[in-house]
């Protein structure tokens, strides 16, 4: 466990490494879920659109 | 190759190739994130004036710059998509700037982690290197609201567009602001006469992750830039083929 000690900077340096790693998920889920929901938009309006003509 | 740059600026063909794309960014990034981060948090050695506290810059520097990057890229592509009204460009800028954000967001939370230990203050009002950072974050922030207020895209691509080509007068603020002025922040590390100030078991961990971050940073464009795409072409043909596809029934 000793090598996950860094001294009296242990809490600066993991929680920049834990704020980015959360960070970095957030973007790829974001990106991920805009996708969906943009697709899932447009089949339902493109299903609409054709089932009215 | 104007052949092949014509092509891949062809919204249905971006759109496939980038689906193919996106996962070899994703793992070759990850991988030299991962790299980066083991190395840089237990193999490399301890900073003498900074001890393990050095250690933060395997996650501020990466952040810090691409949160220039994405600035450079969303500005260069504003500025094709205004002169050669490519669709793709400004579909680019649009998917560059909510990452540039939460980059730049990153680079000033490491930041102040790093300042409270260093220099004794999280934040510091007037100094340039800081301030300017920040402005760039409200650059992406207005950039994004300036979008998201005009409902008729080509007039947001292009009122948009103005905005992040001023905005850009930043990015060498931002670089030379440690040189200009005074600041507390450190001067350049890596880019400097003389090569890279720093030791090669800090500095590879560190390149490794500028890496990762620059491949993850490209995944994350390329998917954005796709979402764009797709809506944007929403009312065509292949959107059309591709959602429903042929001889199914609705």
């Amino acid at each position: 466990m000793e090598i996950f000690m860094m001294g009296k900077y242990s809490a600066h340096v993991w929680s920049s490494f834990g704020i980015t790693a959360v960070v970095l998920i957030i973007c790829v889920l974001q990106a991920r879920r805009r996708h969906q929901v943009v697709l899932s938009d447009l089949k339902t309006r493109i299903k609409a659109m054709e089932s009215e003509q | 190759m104007w052949n092949f740059l014509h092509k891949l600026a062809s919204p249905p063909h971006f759109y496939s190739l980038s689906a193919k794309m996106i996962p070899w960014f994703h793992a070759a990034g990850l991988v030299a994130i991962i790299y980066g981060t083991v190395a840089g948090l237990f193999y490399a050695p301890v900073d003498e004036e900074m001890n393990d506290g050095f250690r933060i810059i395997y996650v501020h520097v990466p952040a810090a710059y691409i949160s220039m990057l994405a600035y450079v890229v969303m500005a260069i592509s504003a500025g094709i998509g205004l002169i050669w009204r490519m669709k793709l460009a400004h579909a680019v800028a649009a998917g560059a700037a909510p990452l540039g954000a939460w980059f730049t967001f990153l680079a000033l939370i490491t930041g102040s982690i790093w300042g409270r230990p260093m220099w004794g203050t999280w934040w510091e009002w007037g100094d340039p290197r800081l301030t300017s950072e920040l402005l760039m974050l409200f650059l992406y922030f207005g950039y994004m609201a300036l979008r998201a207020a005009i409902d008729d895209t080509v007039k947001a691509d292009k009122a948009s567009a103005v905005l992040a080509l001023v905005g850009a007068v930043n990015i060498p603020i931002i670089h030379f602001s440690v040189e200009w002025w005074t600041s507390l922040h450190q001067g350049a590390t890596l880019v400097r006469e003389g090569g890279p100030g720093i030791h090669p078991d800090m500095l590879y961990p560190l390149l490794a992750m500028i890496l990762g971050f620059t491949l993850l940073f490209g995944a994350l464009l390329l998917a954005r830039v796709r979402t764009e795409v797709l809506h944007r072409e929403r009312r065509t043909r292949w959107v059309r083929n591709l959602l429903v596809p042929a001889g199914e029934t609705i």
